[in-house]
C-alpha cells in the first residue's frame, strides 16, 4: 500500500513540473531557426501552393499520337492514360495504345509497286496492334509561360519509364499469329493547364520492344487532353 | 663587405654561447656534429669544437658517410678521429686560443649572412646602445667560463646541440633573424640555460639588458616544455590544451612574458581546434597582446578571426593589438585593421575616431574595404555626426566593390548596403531614389521583409498609396502570414484613407486587431503564467508543437526576429554546445575541469541574458503593439470624420434636390504583376521573381462621389 502511495504521489509530482519534457531534437530545431534569422534565405521560386495543384489527383488522358519511324506503316494510334499523382513530383501511369489506325509508309508503297505478285507487308513485318505499360512519373518542373504579351499559362513537365506488354500480329511458318512481348518504355510529357482540372497535354515515348526479326524502337509523338479529377485523401 | 651591428651583435653573441658549450661539452656525438654543420657553422669552427670536446665516440662507416652528406670534409673526419679517447686535460691547455678561433669562424659565416634587418631610426639606436653591453657581457663570460670550468653541472640527457637547432622551429630564430634585440636575447638566455652555464654575473648583465629592453625573462625555463606541447597541436590539440592548462595553474606568469603569450597561443590554437571558440577567441587575443614579434603572428590572427566569428568575440583592446599592426604580414593587414576598427566602435574601449583614421588607410578592393566602408557609414549617419551625403558615397563605393565579388558574405553585404542607402535616401525624403534602393535586395536577403515594409512606408510618404499597398502584399504570402509585422495593416489603412477607401481602410484595422491585440492579449496571459526561467523551454517546446503552450505564432516570430535576443541566443547556444563539448573532452583528460567548470558557469550566465533579452523582447512588442493600437484609433477617428463629411456633403446635395451617393470601397485590391511592360492579374502564386513586380490599381475614390442629378 506504502509503494502504491509513493507511486501515486511521484506521478503527481510529474504534473507540477513547470514544462512539458522538450527533447535535444526541439533544441536542435530551435538553433536552426533562429540561426536561419540571419542566414541567405532558401527562397524557392514558387513561394507559395501551385494554382494547379497535381497531387493526389487522378488524371484521365486521351490522346491521339502518330509513330513515325515504322518502315512499313505510319501508325496513329489512340492513347488512354490513367495516373495517379502521389505527390507534385511523382506518380504512377496505366498506359493502354490501341494501334488500329495505320497507313502504308512511302517504303510500302513503292515494294508493292516493284512486286511482280502480291506483296504481303505482313509476311515480312510485324504489325503492332495494342500495348499496355505501366510507367512511373516524374514531375520535377511547374512554371508559367506567355505568349506575345497575350496571355499567361502554367505548364509543367515530367518525364516517364516503365514496362508492359505490346500485342503484334507476326508471321510464323507462313501464317500470321498475335503474340505479346515485352516492351519497355522512355517518355516524357507536357501538360499545359487550361483549367484547374483540364489541361493540353503532349507527350514524347520511346517504346523499345524485341519483335521476331530484331530489337525494335518505335517512337510516338502524341497530342490530347487531361482530366484531373477532384482531390483523392 | 657590409657587417651590421645586428649581424656583428649576432655573431658576438653566438660565441659567447659556443664559448659557453665549449667549456661544458660532454662526449661529442656524430649527431652534434651534423646538426652544427645544418646549422650553417663553418668547418673549421666545427674542428674547433670537436678539438674542444672531451672524448668522441668511434667513428663506424655509416658514421663516415652521414658526415660527408652533411658536407663535412677530412678535416672534421680527422679531428674526430684524433680526439677518439682523449682526456679533458688536452682541452684545458689551448682552450683560449681555440675559443679565439671559434669565435672568428662563427663571425665570418654570421656576416656573410644576407641581411633581413626591418630598418628604422629608432631600431637602430636600440641596437647601437645594445652593443657596447654586449662586448661587456663577452668578456664577463669568458671569464666566468675559466673559473667555472671545472664544476659546470653536466646535461642529465640529450645534446645541447640537439635543443639548440630545435628552437628553429619554436620560432626564436627565425625572430632573431628579423633583427629583434629582444627576442635574440631571449635566445641566447635560453641557450645559456640549457647549457647550464648560468653564472651570476651572466644573470646580472641579462637582467640589466632586460630592464633595458623591458623583457620579461619569467616562465623561459618552461619554454622547451611549451614548445613541445605547441608542436603538439596539429595532432593532439587535448593534449596540448590540457598541458598548458596544467602549467598556468602551476605557474603565475608574468603579462608580458614570452612564456605566458606562447600558453596563451598554445591554449588559443588548441581550444580552436577542438572547437572551443569561446576560449579560444580570449586567449588568442591575449597571445596577440604579447609585445615582441613572433613568427606565427598570422597564425594566431586567422585562429582568433575564425573563433571571434562563432563566439561574436570582439577585441577587448582594441589599442594594444593596434599596436601589433607591424607584425601581420600583408595579406591579412586589411582584415587586421578591419578587427580592430571594428572593436573601436563595437568593443569595450569605444574610440570612432580612432576607427575611422584606421579605416581611412586603403584597404585595397577586397570585402574588407567593403566592410570598411559599411562600417564607416553606419557611423556618420548617427548624430551628432548626421554625414549622409559621405555615408552614401562610402555605401555606393561598397556596393561596387562588391557587386563584382561572388559568395555569401558579399551577397549579405550588398543587401546591407543596398538597405543603408534606401534608409539615408528615406531619411531625406527622397522617396524616389530610397524606392530604388529598397527594389534592390533580394527576396533571398533576410533584410527582404523589412525592406518590402520600410518600401511601403517610402512610398506612401511619396504619395504613391497604391504602390504603397501593391508593396505589402508580399506579407500575404502563406509562410509569411504568420510573421509578427504589426505595420502591415497600418500601411494598409493609412494609405487607403488617403485613397478615400474608407471601407477597406477599416477592414485594414480590424485585421490589424483581429490579429495582433488577440496576440497582445496571449502575450499577456504568457507572461501571467510564466516564470522568466521557463521561457527558453517555452520556446522549445513552441517549436515541436504550438499548440502546447500559451504563446501566439505571431509573438514567437516577434521574438526570432528581435536583434538582442538572437545575439543572446545565438551566444548562448554556442556556449552550451562548446560546454558539451568540454565535458566530452573532459572525459578523456580530466586537466579540463577547470575550463569546463568555467564554461559552465558562463553557460548559467549567457542562458540568464537570454531569459532576459526574451523578456526585453516581449516587453518591447508589447509596447509597439500597443502604441500601434493607438495609431489604429486614430486612423479609425480619421475614418469616422471623413465619412461624416462625406455624409454632410451628401446631405448638403440631397438638400440641393440632388441625389447623392458615397462610393464604395473596392471590394477586393486587384493585384497585378509587371515585368518590362507586360502586365497580368495576380493568380494567388506568389513566385519568387514577381515579390518585386507587384502593382496595384486601387483607385481613388477622393473626388469620386457620385452626384447624381
Amino acid at each position: 500500500m506504502q509503494k502504491i502511495a509513493y507511486i501515486f504521489v511521484f506521478l503527481t509530482s510529474l504534473h507540477f513540473l513547470p514544462m512539458p519534457c522538450v527533447g535535444l531534437e526541439a533544441e536542435q530545431d530551435f538553433d536552426a531557426l533562429v540561426t536561419a534569422q540571419r542566414q541567405t534565405l532558401e527562397a524557392p521560386a514558387l513561394l507559395s501552393s501551385k494554382l494547379y495543384v497535381a497531387e493526389k489527383r487522378f488524371e484521365l488522358a486521351l490522346q491521339m499520337a502518330y509513330v513515325p519511324n515504322d518502315d512499313f506503316y505510319n501508325y496513329f494510334p489512340i492513347q488512354f492514360r490513367l495516373g495517379y499523382h502521389f505527390n507534385d513530383l511523382w506518380g504512377l501511369e496505366l498506359q493502354s495504345t490501341l494501334l488500329l489506325l495505320k497507313s502504308k509508309t512511302n517504303l510500302s508503297t513503292f515494294l508493292e509497286s516493284r512486286s511482280s505478285a502480291q506483296l504481303d507487308l505482313e509476311q515480312i513485318s510485324d504489325r503492332q496492334l495494342a500495348r499496355f505499360n505501366l510507367v512511373a512519373v516524374f514531375h520535377p518542373l511547374y512554371g508559367k509561360w506567355s505568349f506575345n504579351r497575350v496571355g499567361l499559362g502554367h505548364f509543367d513537365w515530367g518525364v516517364y519509364a516503365g514496362a508492359g506488354l505490346v500485342v503484334v500480329s507476326e508471321p510464323s511458318s507462313g501464317k500470321l499469329r498475335k503474340s505479346a512481348r515485352f516492351d519497355a518504355v522512355l517518355g516524357s510529357q507536357f501538360h499545359f493547364f487550361i483549367l484547374p482540372y483540364l489541361a493540353l497535354r503532349a507527350d514524347f515515348a520511346v517504346n523499345i520492344y524485341p519483335s521476331f526479326n530484331g530489337v525494335l524502337a518505335p517512337c510516338s509523338i502524341g497530342l490530347g487532353l487531361s482530366y484531373y479529377t477532384p482531390t483523392v485523401p | 663587405m657590409k657587417i651590421t651591428i645586428t649581424q656583428l651583435i649576432r655573431a658576438l653573441l653566438f660565441a659567447i654561447a659556443l664559448l659557453a658549450f665549449s667549456q661544458t661539452a660532454a662526449a661529442l656525438t656524430v649527431n652534434d656534429i651534423i646538426n652544427m654543420a645544418s646549422q650553417n657553422i663553418g668547418e673549421d669552427a666545427i674542428v674547433q669544437i670537436i678539438l674542444l670536446s672531451e672524448a668522441m665516440e668511434a667513428l663506424n662507416d655509416e658514421d663516415l658517410q652521414r658526415l660527408r652528406s652533411a658536407g663535412l670534409g677530412d678535416k672534421t673526419i680527422e679531428a674526430i678521429k684524433s680526439k677518439q679517447g682523449a682526456g679533458k686535460a688536452e682541452l684545458a691547455t689551448s682552450s683560449d686560443e681555440i675559443s679565439e678561433s671559434a669565435k672568428d669562424n662563427v663571425l665570418r659565416s654570421y656576416s656573410e649572412e644576407p641581411s633581413r634587418e626591418m630598418g628604422g631610426e629608432l631600431e637602430q639606436t636600440t641596437l647601437e646602445s645594445s652593443h657596447v653591453v654586449v662586448e661587456e657581457r663577452e668578456v664577463s663570460v669568458e671569464e666566468s667560463v675559466e673559473e667555472n670550468a671545472d664544476d659546470s653541472p653536466k646535461r642529465a640527457n640529450g645534446s645541447n646541440l640537439t635543443e639548440l637547432h630545435s628552437l628553429e622551429s619554436f620560432g626564436l630564430v627565425q625572430v632573431a633573424k628579423s633583427g629583434n634585440l629582444s627576442v635574440l636575447l631571449e635566445k641566447f638566455y635560453e641557450s645559456a640555460y640549457q647549457s647550464f652555464l648560468i653564472h651570476a654575473e651572466v644573470q646580472a648583465k641579462y637582467d640589466k639588458l632586460q630592464e633595458e629592453h623591458k623583457i620579461s625573462v619569467m616562465g623561459t625555463e618552461l619554454l622547451p616544455e611549451l614548445q613541445r606541447l605547441q608542436k603538439r597541436i596539429p595532432n593532439d590539440p587535448l593534449h596540448a590544451l590540457a598541458g598548458a592548462l596544467r602549467i598556468e595553474s602551476e605557474h603565475n606568469l608574468e603579462a608580458d612574458s614570452m612564456a605566458h603569450a606562447l600558453l596563451d597561443a598554445i591554449v588559443g590554437l588548441a581550444a580552436n581546434r577542438l572547437g572551443l571558440h569561446h576560449v579560444a577567441a580570449q586567449r588568442l587575443e591575449r597571445a596577440m597582446w604579447f609585445s615582441q614579434p613572433v613568427h606565427h603572428f598570422d597564425e594566431l590572427f586567422l585562429a582568433y578571426q575564425e573563433s571571434a566569428k562563432v563566439s561574436a568575440h570582439v577585441l577587448t583592446d582594441a589599442e594594444k593589438i593596434q599596436n601589433r599592426q607591424n607584425f601581420i604580414s600583408d595579406k591579412h593587414a586589411s582584415s587586421f585593421i578591419y578587427a580592430i576598427a571594428y572593436s573601436y566602435v563595437y568593443g569595450p574601449h569605444k574610440d570612432e575616431e580612432a576607427a575611422f583614421e584606421l579605416l581611412s588607410k586603403n584597404l585595397g578592393e577586397g570585402i574588407n574595404a567593403a566592410k570598411a566602408l559599411l562600417l564607416t557609414a553606419s557611423r556618420r549617419i548617427l548624430p551628432p555626426r548626421n554625414q549622409f551625403k559621405t555615408a552614401a558615397l562610402e555605401l555606393e563605393q561598397a556596393t561596387s566593390i562588391l557587386k563584382n565579388r561572388k559568395g555569401d558574405e558579399a551577397f549579405q553585404l550588398l543587401n546591407i548596403a543596398n538597405l543603408s542607402l534606401a534608409r539615408i535616401m528615406h531619411e531625406n525624403s527622397a522617396h524616389e531614389q530610397a524606392h530604388a534602393f529598397y527594389g534592390m535586395l533580394s527576396p533571398r536577403s533576410h533584410h527582404f521583409k523589412r525592406a518590402r515594409l520600410e518600401d511601403a512606408w517610402t512610398l506612401y510618404f511619396g504619395g504613391r498609396y497604391p504602390e504603397a499597398i501593391a508593396a505589402t502584399q508580399v506579407f500575404y504570402i502563406p509562410d509569411w502570414e504568420k510573421d509578427y509585422v504589426p505595420e502591415l495593416h497600418i500601411i494598409e489603412a493609412a494609405a487607403l484613407l488617403k485613397l478615400c477607401q474608407y471601407d477597406a481602410a477599416t477592414a485594414a484595422l480590424g485585421r490589424f486587431k483581429a490579429k495582433y491585440l488577440g496576440s497582445l492579449q496571449a502575450l499577456q496571459r504568457f507572461l501571467a503564467s510564466t516564470k522568466a526561467t521557463d521561457y527558453v523551454q517555452q520556446l522549445l517546446a513552441f517549436t515541436r508543437d504550438s499548440a502546447a503552450t500559451p504563446l501566439d505564432s505571431r509573438m514567437f516570430s516577434a521574438i526570432l526576429q528581435d536583434s538582442r535576443f538572437y545575439h543572446a541566443y545565438m551566444k548562448s547556444m554556442h556556449m552550451r554546445k562548446e560546454a558539451e563539448t568540454c565535458r566530452s573532452l573532459e572525459t578523456r583528460n580530466t586537466a579540463l575541469k577547470s575550463l569546463c567548470d568555467a564554461y559552465a558557469a558562463d553557460f548559467t550566465l549567457a542562458k540568464s541574458a537570454l531569459e532576459e533579452s526574451i523578456a526585453v523582447a516581449l516587453d518591447a512588442v508589447k509596447a509597439e503593439i500597443l502604441a500601434l493600437d493607438i495609431t489604429a484609433t486614430e486612423l479609425s477617428i480619421e475614418i469616422q470624420l471623413a465619412l461624416r463629411a462625406e455624409q454632410e456633403r451628401c446631405l448638403q446635395l440631397t438638400a440641393q434636390g440632388m441625389s447623392c451617393e458615397v462610393a464604395k470601397s473596392v471590394p477586393e485590391q486587384p493585384f497585378f504583376i509587371t515585368e518590362n511592360i507586360q502586365y497580368w492579374k495576380f493568380n494567388s502564386e506568389f513566385w519568387r521573381d514577381e515579390l518585386l513586380s507587384y502593382y496595384s490599381r486601387v483607385p481613388s475614390l477622393c473626388s469620386a462621389s457620385a452626384v447624381k442629378p
